[in-house]
């Protein structure tokens, strides 16, 4: 976290006046299906479809704005400096986490299509599987991770957004207002900000670390009461991470394109990015290689159970084996070539697969738990319940994109 | 790295180091050549006599030698990760430590590759682990963990030494071109011809990033590999599905502790502070906090699924790890892998020699404790009662772990003085280069 | 014209802003066939000379994917020319074949690396270029520019004026013979290799080199035979933990006197070994209800009247050598644990 060089201050391209309104309305539209979709639920129209559906999306999309906000934090302890714009699209996501809280504790409602151990407690584990106990520790998995991104995520980005505020460059707004409270000068924030964040940095990767290893046994893991493996909860952990950097890459060439930053946002940063992308999707290929290659060596009836249903029962071995080769084999070999990682379209292809697979990985974990019917629960349901996610996350991140600069204004401008 | 060093001023630093040798440098070599020796006759005895002397008999057919084996094994990690894996995410502070690191690993791996040798009843027919088709055509059991043992440290040993001999090829062509006589010869052939052209910087460069890039997914996979040998079976303790990350944590953990306690007494006594300065036995010192919490965390999920699995083997296993007869082993492993480490939360203290010192220590013998622990109290406590039992220490045996020690600290010993303990062409890279108009020079790019 | 060799002048630089002056001259007028000597790889001087990229990555590309292949190949073809079930996996097993692919094709590519670049940079050398400089490894350039006579003496003016410390010709009598101890141990593998192959072709199938045999297969002894029963030890021979002989029968037993009393500190001892060894059958108060009996057949109870009477020895002779159909103990159970276990039947039977 060394300092920019001293007494010169950077100058950032101010975040775009207006956002492309058709952009909002298409997400405002989602939203509402989402919320349609979710209301059948509620009132009873094929609840169990639209509880699985709700979960998978839930853990899925909480999951990725976590990622992204941590490969942020993880960027800025690694003293990283090959691309600051990917950082800011990446912390851009927090805006979602908040809302993580209410939408968990909505689950509620369906905790009874969920969770097996709420219908039929396992007297042996109800020390730890039991209601109020898990709704209060996960509610404050969220809510504590929550916070911390956003302080974080508010210390990351003050001295840029003072800068662009102290020029004039920035649209009023109360939230801007008290960001930039007792702003001085930029090149003392940035020291403030560096001390803040030695203590801060560690403390969030830390806390990210332990809550996702315990978020994976206790929401996912539990949904199967009976099995159990050790590495499933860093198996959550990297998935997370994997699905918030495609998202992160998604988002970066979507803004690059429509905020018209081309000019300012070298391709050099996409091809570093796509290189720990590769990375976390042979990261999460080798972790699920463990797990599975240590259970099916093994052989016992109370492990392979799971394996069997997802490999074996259709439908669900399509679901897996794409998982298998969209999330893991496939990028190894689509980032082999330096081209797929500069070039815009291809990378977006190739990111927008793996962040789909990844939706698949979770839909594989959890629906075949909960999900004993033979037909296949994605529908129309499911499609309403995943765009009302992708809608509240596109809004979340279009509203930091007004009032963040994403880049720095490149020399030749 | 300092700020006023210069090409000229490196190159004479790192190879003042191949100079003539002190007395104490003898007497440890002699020390340790010893100890070699010790553990040699100890190998002989077992071979003339029989496996027995070294106490291998049921229910722990494996006790310190494969303790031994995976401690090696896992010493020969962090040389590949401070080499490879920092390469890849362009970490400045590598250049300084990373020759010293991947020494580290080449001479973990030749003494770990010693012990499948030591652990065999007739080590002269060691080639029926090769992939040949033997007695009737019928190859090795390829579904067996230790097949792939063999293939993995013999696909990591090729692999680290290429990238070993690969990264030294400049700088013993700087040896070489400054030497006289018959050392002009030996530096000669090492360097194999290297000038520096464009044409061999070129493709030199590319190998070097592939060879990283192979490097990395291997090392993880060579500790992976070593911890199925033990999760593949279905013995409690053994068979849990976290052990690969959980491996590659603790190998890089007892790497990075005994890399630190390589590099202070070197920096020492060649004088290397400007070179090998506080800031990357500092960045040294973060990366060990990490993995001692990646550690620490792993013994917690592992301690917190058997409590929740409600599975009584698993249970009891726990229970035996901390209460049995290794009771002392499992408390000291977390004393000295996840306590000890976390002070280096304090800037002080990771700024400290001393500290480091003392702190990789205990982690080294942490560490030792832990696949001690983990080795031994499975195969001690396994499903039937009727089979409990516990392994008896032997001199052989003993001789045969303590020769292991100095196996490897003598083969570090010759390389310190023979080739250049720090990368200078790296080390040159980071400087800015001499330019004309003048003795402007140094200072970081 | 033959790029890179032939006629040539070296022009050595003291700094790398020189060096690229001169390499901007001979680029600006097209002229390629030279090479740049520097001590490390820096991006201004690629940069300037803007080289085609190096093909070494489709040598790791190959080696890589030959070694995947070979991995599958190795593993599932010698499965299928053997097949014989192992731990109950399957034929191919698909997972822990992959591993071994995994493997070879990180050992594949490396090696494919390694000889992509040597190749590649024409490595290693027997001699050095012959008017190569010393200096140039540590802290100087050099540009070695290739071509007749005429464009040679032309290019050493111009370097000399961009600020070349020194132009050196091609001098046929100055050699550098430093790398001969290559040729040595190149021709050293050859010998090793050779023999080996020799050796090889000279063993048969019962592993024998001539007369001498170097091998020793467990079932290639000359003793028994396949089922027969292995070779009894000589007449005599005792443990070297020591043997326990076997009671001659219950009358002797009945004499014996139990060598162990009961105390505060081996109770526990004792109940462990009984609820350990006995208790399955017997039953954790010795009436004969174990968990193992309910299912299988009932032992007496021995809290009985004439098991109270028995004497220490009987029942110690009962655990050594078994009765009816209790398995004999002897093996599992040391002496002086079956002696507290009979103590700690007292103890049960006083409860009584």
């Amino acid at each position: 976290m060394k300092p920019l060089s001293r007494n010169i201050q950077p100058s950032f391209v101010p975040p775009p006046v207006e956002l492309p309104r058709q952009a909002v309305r298409v997400f405002w539209i989602f939203v509402l299906l989402g919320v349609a979709s979710l209301l059948a639920g509620i009132i009873g129209i094929e609840s169990r479809r639209v509880w699985v559906s709700y979960l998978t999306n839930f853990v899925f999309w909480s999951g990725l704005a976590q990622g992204a906000v941590i490969l942020s934090a993880a960027y800025r302890l690694t003293n990283g400096s090959w691309g600051d714009t990917i950082r800011r699209v990446a912390e851009g996501f927090v805006f979602f986490l908040p809302l993580t809280v209410p939408l968990f504790l909505l689950s509620y409602l369906g905790r009874e299509y969920l969770w097996p151990w709420i219908t039929e407690p396992i007297e042996a584990k109800a020390a730890w599987l039991n209601e109020p106990f898990f709704f209060a520790r996960v509610t404050f998995y969220y809510l504590l991770l929550s916070l911390l991104s956003l302080r974080y995520v508010s210390i990351s980005i003050r001295p840029e957004v003072g800068l662009l505020r102290e020029k004039g460059l920035l649209p009023s707004s109360s939230w801007i207002n008290r960001l930039t409270k007792n702003w001085r000068e930029y090149n003392s924030e940035l020291e403030t900000q560096n001390s803040k964040l030695t203590k801060l940095l560690p403390s969030i990767l830390v806390t990210f670390g332990v809550i996702y290893t315990f978020m994976g046994f206790d929401v996912v893991m539990s949904l199967d009461p009976h099995w159990y493996s050790t590495l499933y909860g860093w198996l959550y952990m990297v998935h997370a991470f994997d699905a918030g950097a495609a998202a992160t890459i998604i988002a970066a060439i979507l803004a690059r394109r429509y905020f018209r930053l081309s000019d300012h946002v070298s391709t050099g940063q996409f091809y570093d990015v796509s290189r720990l992308l590769m990375g976390l999707c042979m990261l999460c290929g080798g972790f699920y290689w463990g797990q599975y290659l240590t259970i099916w060596y093994g052989n016992l009836g109370e492990e392979i159970e799971r394996l069997i249903l997802r490999f074996t029962h259709e439908p669900w071995p399509y679901f897996q084996w794409s998982v298998i080769v969209f999330l893991y084999l496939f990028p190894i070999a689509a980032f082999l070539s330096r081209a797929v990682k500069e070039h815009m379209r291809s990378l977006f292809v190739v990111a927008s697969i793996i962040l789909i697979a990844n939706w698949l990985y979770q839909f594989v974990e959890i629906a075949p738990s909960v999900w004993h019917e033979q037909r296949i629960p994605l529908g129309l349901l499911e499609l309403g319940i995943t765009l009302g996610f992708l809608g509240t996350v596109g809004l979340c991140w279009l509203a930091y994109a007004r009032l963040v600069p994403l880049a720095s204004a490149s020399k030749s401008n | 790295m300092s700020f006023n060093l210069s090409y000229t001023k490196t190159d004479l630093d790192l190879t003042q180091t191949l100079n003539r040798p002190k007395k104490w440098y003898y007497v440890a070599l002699t020390l340790l050549g010893l100890g070699v020796a010790w553990g040699a006759g100890s190998w002989l005895h077992q071979i003339l006599t029989g496996i027995g002397v070294a106490g291998k008999n049921n229910p722990v057919g494996w006790y310190l030698y494969i303790t031994t084996f995976v401690f090696w094994v896992g010493i020969a990690h962090s040389g590949t990760l401070i080499s490879a894996i920092l390469f890849l995410f362009r970490v400045k502070w590598r250049a300084a430590v990373y020759r010293s690191a991947e020494a580290v690993t080449v001479f973990g791996l030749a003494t770990a590759g010693l012990f499948p040798l030591l652990h065999m009843g007739r080590v002269w027919v060691f080639y029926w682990t090769l992939p040949y088709p033997q007695m009737g055509g019928l190859f090795p059991n390829f579904r067996s963990p230790l097949v792939w043992d063999v293939f993995a440290i013999t696909t990591y040993l090729t692999v680290s030494s290429i990238f070993f001999l690969t990264g030294m090829v400049p700088d013993v062509a700087i040896v070489r071109d400054k030497a006289k006589g018959w050392r002009k010869k030996l530096y000669g052939f090492l360097a194999q011809g290297w000038q520096g052209t464009d044409q061999q910087w070129k493709h030199y460069t590319q190998a070097y990033v592939f060879l990283a890039a192979l490097a990395t997914p291997l090392v993880i996979s060579v500790h992976s590999i070593v911890s199925w040998d033990f999760a593949m079976s279905i013995v409690p303790g053994w068979h849990t599905t976290i052990f690969a990350p959980y491996f590659v944590a603790g190998a890089i953990h007892s790497g990075l502790a005994m890399v630190i306690l390589i590099l202070i007494p070197m920096r020492n006594a060649f004088r290397l502070h400007e070179y090998i300065t506080d800031h990357h036995l500092e960045s040294l010192a973060k990366f060990l906090l990490f993995t001692s919490t990646v550690v620490g965390f792993a013994y917690v999920i592992e301690l917190f699924i058997a409590w929740y699995s409600h599975n009584p083997w698993e249970q009891a296993i726990f229970l035996y790890r901390a209460f049995g007869d290794y009771w002392w082993a499992f408390w000291s492993l977390f004393l000295c892998n996840l306590a000890i480490p976390q002070l280096f939360w304090f800037k002080r203290l990771r700024r400290s020699t001393l500290a480091l010192v003392l702190v990789s220590i205990a982690v080294t013998i942490g560490m030792f404790f832990e696949r001690l622990v983990i080795i031994t109290t499975s195969l001690a406590h396994e499903y039937i009662p009727f089979m409990w039992g516990l392994p008896d220490l032997t001199f052989t045996e003993a001789g045969i772990v303590v020769g292991s020690f100095s196996w490897f600290f003598f083969l570090f010993l010759i390389f310190a003085k023979t080739l250049p303990v720090v990368s200078m062409w790296e080390v040159k890279e980071q400087l800015d280069p001499p330019i004309s108009g003048g003795e402007r020079v140094g200072g970081r790019r | 014209m033959r790029k890179y060799k032939g006629p040539n002048i070296l022009a050595v630089f003291s700094a790398q802003d020189l060096l690229l002056k001169g390499i901007h001259e001979l680029k600006r007028s097209g002229y390629e066939n030279f090479l740049v000597y520097s001590p490390v790889p820096h991006h201004d001087i690629e940069h300037a000379l803007h080289r085609p990229r190096s093909p070494v990555r489709v040598f790791t590309l190959i080696g890589g994917l030959t070694g995947f292949l070979t991995g599958w190949a190795l593993t599932i073809g010698s499965a299928m020319h053997y097949p014989l079930i192992v731990g109950g996996k399957p034929i191919i097993s698909i997972p822990p074949f992959g591993v071994l692919a995994y493997i070879l094709t990180i050992l594949f590519g490396a090696l494919a690396t390694m000889m992509g670049f040597l190749l590649n940079a024409r490595l290693p050398q027997l001699r050095l270029t012959p008017n190569y400089d010393e200096r140039l490894s540590s802290d100087h350039y050099g540009i070695q520019v290739f071509g007749d006579e005429e464009s040679l003496k032309k290019w050493a003016r111009v370097l000399k004026k961009t600020g070349a410390i020194d132009v050196r010709k091609f001098a046929p009598t100055h050699r550098h013979s430093v790398n001969v101890v290559t040729s040595h141990v190149l021709l050293f593998f050859v010998g090793v290799f050779v023999s080996t192959i020799t050796l090889a072709s000279c063993t048969n199938d019962n592993g024998e080199i001539g007369n001498y045999r170097y091998r020793t297969d467990m079932h290639e002894q000359p003793s028994f035979k396949k089922q027969e029963d292995p070779r009894p030890p000589v007449k005599g021979t005792v443990p070297v933990s020591g043997y326990e002989l076997p009671i001659k029968d219950s009358l002797t037993a009945v004499r014996l006197v139990n060598p162990v009393r009961l105390s505060s500190r081996n109770a526990d001892t004792a109940k462990v070994l009984y609820e350990t060894y006995c208790l399955p059958c017997h039953g954790l108060g010795a009436k004969g209800d174990g968990p193992v009996a309910a299912k299988f057949q009932t032992p007496p109870d021995l809290t009985l009247p004439r098991y109270r009477r028995a004497p220490d020895g009987y029942l110690y002779y009962v655990m050594r050598h078994g009765h009816l159909i209790m398995p004999p103990y002897y093996e599992g159970v040391k002496s002086r644990e079956r002696w507290l276990i009979v103590q700690h039947l007292r103890t049960l039977q006083r409860l009584q």
